[in-house]
């Protein structure tokens, strides 16, 4: 009975402190970006271009925060509305369990592609094939690709986790599904839909091989023209980190991406418990 | 004769869950279908207005035929499922108001006009005795009301959308006795006007409104008689057995 009670102690401190050296490493992560961050951050390293030779080493990541905004905006535009169909689809008419299984796993190969496979798809496909360059947009639907996954399979998990009484009650009446699905069920899945559209950006917002070969540039003033390069966060964190440009702007621009993320899923989890409740 | 069943089978894998029925329903009268738990009643009442279909892995054949009509060769099943209105055991309000859940199927089917809209609603709320309750209070979200309240509100959305045929599968089973008798009271007086087909598993139930019982059992059709001579005077032994529950 001791030893029971000792090994269910134990236990207990074992899980307790793998939970707990996660939550660690987690915190080092941050609190070491902050600790090296911090001092480069202020207003002019927000709101300038980058100056100085190399160039990077002075100034600030305007164009680059502006860039990753447009690139992510551009991604999810792109992927929503077939993800969206995609997803309904799958929860609401797919009747035949074969389609929606080869459906499901095309949907789970995609997520696991490894992205810069996707981006050397998309260079291939847009950049040379459509011959839209090195540009803004080539870069947006290269991202739009590698999130459509994380959207369709959060918003099939949000109409799925709505109450089936719903649909039988609904359906019962006559209704068709496309009434059911517009004035039931998509706003009772709303949140965790939002939320996971907010999942989708911040996975846009960190990835740097995709938009290493199809849309980034290492300086650009310009940024939100569709066809022309942008600079973004990750990518000018490789440069200037990997080219040893400036080590305290590499922390900062990390930082502001981390902040960035943090925010985005803040957000969506707090809208993804809101759906599940 | 407004609904009925010639040789209806119903499979669900490799099992039979309905063996050659054969029923009649008549206008304005409340019928009573009775069995045991697992004989098939519900799957009856829900092939009636094919919403059996929505669940996959049902084989259906046979004929229902609603005023000589075979359901099942008629394309359009939407307007199947308006004109025979099923109520489900458990009471479900939709995530809408009052007023909006008594209007969902309406307005799909087209009705804009405000004025009618509001009359469909107190007309429906009353018929279903839910008026004098709700009425100060039509746009809150239904799911403030009690069990009862929303099993009365299923009611009224069935009825909103004027079905000629309401069926019932054991609508009080989750409900207090005393809900139980305004749900009663509110069949009988709705038996006036349509066809109504109660499953219940509650022989007194049966007994207090139905004009009509069927006793089904294992997936076949036992016994169908005046509810009186049935339960007084049962023909089948296995309806004897089933009744005689009722007094030991």
């Amino acid at each position: 009975m001791l030893l029971r009670r000792l090994l269910d102690t134990l236990w207990l401190i074992a899980f307790w402190s793998a939970g707990l050296l996660l939550l660690l490493v987690l915190i080092s992560i941050l609190g070491y970006l902050v600790y090296r961050g911090h001092s480069v951050i202020n207003l002019e390293f927000l709101l300038a271009s980058p100056k100085g030779l190399p160039l990077g080493a002075e100034g600030g990541i305007l164009p680059a925060i502006k860039g990753t905004l447009c690139l992510v905006l551009l991604a999810v535009a792109a992927a929503i509305l077939p993800a969206l169909a995609t997803a309904v689809y799958l929860a609401e008419y797919a009747r035949q369990e074969g389609i929606r299984q080869v459906i499901n796993t095309t949907v789970q190969c995609m997520a696991g592609l490894p992205s810069i496979v996707t981006g050397l798809f998309c260079y291939a496909l847009f950049v040379v094939r459509l011959g839209f360059g090195i540009s803004l947009l080539a870069g947006g639907l290269a991202l739009g690709m590698m999130v459509f996954p994380v959207i369709v399979v959060t918003a099939r998990d949000a109409l799925l986790a709505v109450n089936n009484h719903y649909r039988m009650v609904g359906l019962s009446l006559g209704v068709s599904r496309w009434y059911l699905l517009i004035r039931i069920l998509l706003p009772q899945a709303a949140a965790g839909i939002l939320g996971g559209i907010l999942l989708a950006m911040g996975y846009a917002a960190g990835a740097t091989a995709p938009i290493m070969v199809t849309a980034a540039a290492i300086a650009t003033p310009s940024a939100g023209n569709l066809w022309e390069p942008v600079m973004a966060l990750p990518y000018h964190l490789y440069i200037l980190f990997s080219q040893q440009v400036s080590l305290d702007k590499a922390y900062g621009t990390a930082l502001v991406l981390v902040s960035l993320l943090l925010i985005l899923n803040i957000i969506a989890m707090w809208l993804r418990h809101r759906n599940g409740r | 004769m407004s609904l009925q069943i010639e040789n209806l089978q119903v499979r669900f894998g490799s099992s039979q869950i309905l063996k050659d029925i054969q029923l009649s329903f008549n206008e304005r009268k409340l019928y009573a279908i009775i069995g045991p738990s697992g004989c098939g009643k519900t799957t009856l009442l829900k092939s009636l207005n094919r919403t059996l279909e929505l669940e996959r892995g049902y084989l259906i054949s046979g004929k229902v035929k609603l005023y000589g009509e075979d359901i099942y060769e008629h394309r359009d099943t939407s307007l199947i499922r308006q004109r025979i209105g099923l109520v489900f055991q458990t009471p479900v309000a939709l995530p809408l108001s009052i007023k909006e859940n008594v209007l969902f199927g309406v307005r799909y089917f087209g009705e804009r006009n405000k004025t009618k809209l509001n009359e469909i609603c107190e007309k429906c709320l009353q018929q279903a005795g839910l008026w004098e309750e709700v009425k100060d209070k039509l746009n809150n979200p239904a799911k403030e009301l009690s069990g009862g309240q929303i099993q009365r509100l299923s009611i009224a959305r069935v009825l909103a959308v004027s079905p000629e045929v309401l069926l019932l599968d054991e609508p009080c089973s989750n409900l207090d006795p005393a809900a139980t008798q305004m749900i009663e009271e509110l069949l009988k007086g709705l038996a006036k006007q349509l066809t109504i087909i109660l499953v219940t598993h509650n022989l007194f139930q049966a007994k207090r409104v139905a004009d009509v019982t069927t006793f089904l059992l294992n997936g076949q059709v036992v016994e169908v008689g005046e509810t009186e001579t049935l339960f007084l005077n049962p023909q089948k032994q296995e309806t004897k057995d089933f009744i005689s529950g009722l007094t030991y």
